[in-house]
């Protein structure tokens, strides 16, 4: 407590050095946390869209090879595998099914490919829940300023959630027609007519890519019997243990209750029918996967924007160490004299390093936590602002239209730490340095 | 002696005396040069393969389209699946003639860009073909054979059907097929075929073997001629040049070897790129794992594709590898299929030479690709309004660029000529409006709007009835395979292509450093003529991709100005401190007559040396990276890296200009960041060095 006292005193003493470095390590501390924040920020924003829209934490899927050549992503016994994964999954949170699907969505204006989820209307509330019903002046010029629409118009056959960059494109409104034409393997197409019942807000870029009906829609315009499903999707507690529950999954199914799986493939669903189709066997193989899995084709955005980030951090840390390791070289030698007469009247070497340490992990401390107090004020304005992003392509990027960030309390504490650490390891050498020097010679530098 | 020699005497007589504090500062401006040198000469070689590999490919230097465009032109794709909706320019030739007027442009290209599944044939129909073949030859052998081949697809045909009983709802459909494949699998029946049996093969059991899933196939139409003579870069690597005034498909290199290619071949290709050519094991690394036990699964990829002879061949030849397979099995495809599964179990020692042996000995028995030059695909297409359009077209040959052989953005694309394109389109020409005629007059009965005339003529296999049912399940009859008769011959006049659609047109400007201006300069001139029409620059042209190289130089100097900004802080903050120690020397200098200008140059000579000693010893570094680099490339790791670097290694060249001016400019900037240090040792009074700690 002595030794913190004294070194908390130096750091007071040594005023213009210690505005000037603990300045910059606010400054870097204050970049860092930014970093930090923008990165995970737009990792969860993916997750969210991903989870709510096309993925489980963990999915069951799997592929029908009806034919040699072909695959179909149906998993057939629907009722038994439900059953099979509540029984070996009972802390999931939530277990739901989808009938996936592929095809071409036509409106008056024009037409697009999209992905189709064939979902049960009562299994959804939490999708609906992540969803805003979008006002109709956001996809329909010279529409009112109300959300026209209803999810629960779901339940029936023959209806459609579109999304608002969707609704735009296609030109419909809600109570509009569009008409659907999927491409089934063998070459042959069915067609539908889906009445708009709602059009959500946009989630980004994967909203694009996803319209949702009911499974009944999916079933009929497939022609497959009502014991199949597409995915069943399960949810945990915590994304993090996504991985260890799908291998067990994937063990207990295999070896308990005696299914045919595929091999792991960290890839989409989509990118695997060429594959499957190339194998030599028929019939029914599982296949699982995690959410990451089925956005393999977006999470190499976060991926290398963690990756800049890594590098930058560690070339700031380099420096930073550099500017400590630096600064307290020229306190060392500017106190000489000092640690000559403390270790003249018997302070241990342990002391002086321990009080040098003590100081420069003090400055690392202090600044640091005043640059993430920044950092976050920053963020808290920027929030406030909600600026929105009018640039697709960072749309695209960002999978947001609103720049809203999040800030969570563990990073910033371990930005604390961290540089609390770094200040400490610069200091080190010459700190003990300082400790080496006999008592007499450093009175003698020291004159 | 002089002033200034003096200055500079002391000056370098502390930054000896001051090692620790000058190696500091030059490191730090060292390291600094380096950042800068390698990252900004990096960030240039990324840029110019990325910008290279848009305007040598296709889009130009400028693109004009349509005014009524709802989305913007992304050539390389943008936010949604499917096609963006650029309008179109109804007669390219009268925009063309007004682009020309402008001096600074050189050509003007129409362009179409699109897209187009390709049909993949249905094999019971192709057996069936051969049949009839070996039926005329009266080669009894081949007879054989065929129907050997037929009763084992049949056989399979029973198992698939048996399938998918467990998933239609509809299973008296099921059983019927059932009912026909047994009877054509009855005695007696494959060995004596008439024409009956034939066409009951042909019309009952074929379509139940169904078509592969098509292959989306990304083209752009031109005007073949003009394209030539203004893209350099543009090379045939196989068959031939999509002769002019002919219908015809050219296929991108890297369309075919990564969609069209056999997926043995692939995954030896993939297996190639990361194990032999990356460094990665497949013991250790995941993704070669995977790919090699993939590789495995696919042995079907080779099996299927071998006749009797051939297989008899390949079993010899894979014994003679060694590679027996198991001793005593007398069957020969039981034999040959666990030969071949062994010998496709690689490892990474065995990996380089299988994959020889696989291109030498296996590659030229089977299919490698599934079209070739001389091959004749039927491309389908949705219409503007949604609707199915199908074309035969002739595959000429094979393309890329010279250069961007491994660029994702310039190989993704295949080349079409303008005339399929526009049919594909759903556009109207005279002899459509002919045929359209002759169709209405044929159903008297049915008004057919003109909105719905374009899905009538073009619906190809979906005829209008089916899209006006109200019933979810409408289907097309399997019967009915997907086709179309050209509405037009197979060659066209050349003025055809001089007019017309297009969708797009890519610019090619004289003076390339006069971009912008240009790009102001045609908007106006379009507008005069009373021509709605946008101009963009070929970054904003390549859409989601080209705004991609944006970003990442944002982010990229984004993270060196950050650097840089910190470094700069330390480094001042170094410098004042070590100033706080001089004070007493400083005070001392000053009480014996130096002037403040002395000091002030003192401490700036001081900081621009080691800034300069450190900034050359940082560009030397930079330098002898980037020559390393340059012979040994810098290895992409992952997908990422090898789209920014346009290949599986980047060589990097070595720009004069950054290499001395980055160094220059770092010491400059140095130099000017102690300034505040260097002023506040000259305020230091005289006075202040004999009051400072005694």
């Amino acid at each position: 407590m002595l030794t913190l006292k004294m070194a908390f005193r130096n750091i007071l003493l040594a005023r213009r050095r210690t505005l000037l470095l603990g300045l910059a390590i606010a400054l870097v501390a204050a970049l860092f946390l930014l970093l930090r924040i923008a990165s995970t920020t737009l990792s969860e924003r993916m997750i969210e869209s991903a989870t709510t829209l096309s993925t489980g934490h963990v999915n069951v899927a799997g592929f029908l090879k009806q034919r040699r050549k072909g695959s179909d992503p149906i998993v057939l016994g629907r009722a038994k595998l439900i059953d099979d994964v509540k029984e070996l999954l009972p802390d999931a949170v939530r277990i739901i099914d989808r009938h996936r699907g592929w095809g071409r969505i036509i409106g008056p204006l024009s037409s697009m490919n999209t992905g189709i989820n064939g979902i049960i209307y009562d299994q959804e509330q939490p999708f609906f829940g992540n969803l805003k019903m979008a006002l109709e002046n956001q996809y329909f010029e010279g529409g009112q300023e109300v959300s026209k629409g209803d999810f629960k118009k779901l339940i029936e056959p023959n209806t459609v959630l579109l999304f608002v960059a969707q609704a735009k494109k296609l030109g419909v409104q809600v109570g509009d027609t569009i008409t659907i034409v999927t491409e089934a393997s063998g070459g042959q197409s069915n067609t539908a007519d889906l009445t708009v019942v709602a059009v959500a807000e946009d989630l980004g870029l994967m909203s694009n890519f996803n319209i949702y009906t009911s499974r009944e829609t999916v079933l009929s315009l497939y022609r497959v019997a009502a014991d199949t499903t597409g995915a069943v999707m399960i949810y945990l507690k915590d994304p993090a243990d996504s991985f260890a529950t799908m291998e067990l999954l994937r063990s207990k199914l295999k070896d308990v209750k005696s299914y045919q799986m595929m091999e792991y493939d960290p890839k989409p669903f989509w990118l695997k029918f060429d594959k499957v189709s190339g194998e030599d066997w028929l019939g029914q193989k599982l296949d699982l996967t995690i959410w990451s899995d089925e956005i393999a084709f977006v999470v190499w955005i976060t991926r290398a924007l963690d990756l800049v980030a890594l590098v930058v951090i560690f070339v700031l840390a380099i420096i930073i160490a550099g500017g400590m390791a630096n600064a307290m070289w020229m306190s060392v030698r500017e106190r000489t004299k000092e640690i000559g007469t403390m270790r003249a009247i018997g302070t241990p070497k342990s002391m002086i390093v321990s009080l040098f340490l003590q100081e420069s992990v003090l400055l690392g401390v202090l600044s640091s936590t005043f640059g993430v107090i920044l950092a976050i004020l920053l963020v808290l304005g920027l929030n406030a602002l909600q600026l929105p992003i009018h640039d697709n392509t960072a749309r695209f990027f960002l999978m947001t239209h609103k720049l809203v960030f999040k800030i969570h309390i563990p990073s910033c504490l371990s930005t604390i730490v961290l540089f609390g650490v770094i200040a400490g390891l610069g200091a080190l050498y010459p700190t003990l340095k300082a400790a080496r020097l006999k008592p007499v010679d450093a009175l003698m530098q020291g004159k | 002696m002089t002033i200034f020699s003096l200055l500079i005497k002391v000056s370098l007589r502390n930054l000896s005396l001051y090692r620790l504090r000058t190696g500091m500062i030059g490191g730090l401006i060292g390291f600094g040069a380096w950042l800068a040198i390698i990252g900004m000469s990096l960030l240039r070689d990324i840029e110019t393969s990325m910008r290279t590999s848009i305007t040598e490919s296709i889009a130009g230097d400028l693109q004009v389209y349509s005014g009524k465009a709802k989305d913007e032109l992304a050539l390389f794709g943008g936010g949604f699946m499917g096609r963006a909706d650029i309008g179109a320019l109804d007669d390219f030739s009268v925009v063309q003639k007004v682009a020309l007027n402008h001096p600074n442009v050189a050509a003007f290209i129409p362009l179409g860009l699109e897209m187009a599944m390709i049909g993949r044939g249905n094999e019971m129909d192709d057996l069936v073909t051969s049949l009839r073949a070996s039926l005329a030859s009266g080669d009894q052998g081949l007879i054989a054979e065929r129907l050997e081949q037929i009763r084992f697809q049949i056989e399979q045909l029973k198992n698939e059907q048996n399938i998918k009983k467990q998933v239609v709802v509809d299973q008296a459909e099921v059983d019927k097929n059932l009912e026909e494949i047994q009877k054509s699998l009855s005695p007696g029946f494959l060995q004596h075929l008439d024409e009956e049996r034939l066409q009951f093969l042909e019309i009952k059991i074929a379509p139940l073997s169904g078509e592969k899933a098509p292959i989306y196939l990304a083209y752009f139409a031109t005007d073949m001629e003009l394209y030539k003579q203004n893209f350099s870069k543009f090379k045939v690597l196989e068959g031939e040049e999509l002769p002019p005034g002919q219908r015809g498909l050219m296929l991108g290199r890297k369309v075919r070897e990564e969609q069209l290619k056999n997926k043995v071949a692939r995954l030896f290709d993939q297996l190639h790129k990361r194990v032999i050519m990356g460094g990665a094991k497949i013991a250790k690394d995941d993704e070669a794992r995977r790919d090699s036990q993939d590789l495995v699964r696919q042995f079907d990829q080779i099996m299927s594709y071998l006749d009797r002879p051939e297989a008899e061949a390949l079993s010899q030849q894979l014994a003679t590898f060694g590679i027996s397979g198991q001793t005593g099995d007398l069957d020969l495809i039981h034999k040959l299929t666990s030969q071949v599964k062994s010998f496709l179990e690689v490892t990474d020692e065995n990996l380089p030479v299988r994959y020889q042996w696989f291109y030498s000995n296996i590659a030229p028995k089977i299919k490698l690709y599934e079209l070739s030059p001389g091959d004749t695909v039927v491309l389908r297409s949705y219409t503007k309004s949604g609707y199915i359009k199908s074309i035969p077209v002739k595959v000429y040959g094979v393309f890329g660029f010279d250069g961007l052989e491994n660029a994702a953005l310039a190989g993704g694309l295949s080349l079409l000529d303008l005339v399929t394109f526009r049919e594909l389109y759903g556009q109207m020409t005279d002899a459509s409006r002919e045929e359209l005629k002759a169709m209405r007059e044929k159903v008297k009965v049915r008004e057919i709007s003109r909105s719905q005339a374009e899905d009538a003529l073009f619906g190809g296999s979906s005829p209008v009835e089916t899209a006006k049912q109200d019933a979810v399940n409408s289907e097309t009859s399997p019967e009915e395979p997907l086709r179309a008769a050209p509405v037009l011959a197979a060659s066209f006049g050349s003025e055809e292509v001089k007019k017309g659609l297009a969708l797009s047109s890519a610019l090619i400007l004289k003076d390339f450093s006069k971009l912008q201006e240009t790009a102001a300069e045609l908007k106006e001139q379009f507008k005069q003529a009373q021509l709605d029409l946008r101009v963009v620059d070929w970054q904003k042209a390549a859409g989601t991709v080209g705004q991609f190289v944006n970003i990442v130089r944002g982010v990229l100097l984004f993270a060196i100005f950050i650097i840089f900004l910190v470094a700069l802080v330390i480094i001042n903050n170094s410098i004042v401190v070590s100033t706080f120690h001089r004070i007493k020397e400083i005070g001392t200098m000053r009480a014996i007559g130096a002037q403040r200008s002395f000091v002030l140059g003192m401490i700036l000579i001081e900081s621009g040396v080691s800034g300069l000693i450190g900034a050359s010893l940082g560009s030397l570094v930079s330098w002898l990276m980037l020559v390393a680099c340059q012979r040994w490339g810098i290895a992409a790791g992952n997908d990422f890296l090898t789209f920014l670097f346009s290949g599986p290694r980047l060589y990097p060249k070595i720009y004069w200009d950054i290499l001395l001016v980055a160094p220059v400019a770092i010491g400059l900037i140095a130099t000017i960041a102690s300034l505040y240090a260097a002023r506040f040792a000259a305020n230091i009074a005289p006075i202040e060095a004999m009051q400072e700690r005694e």
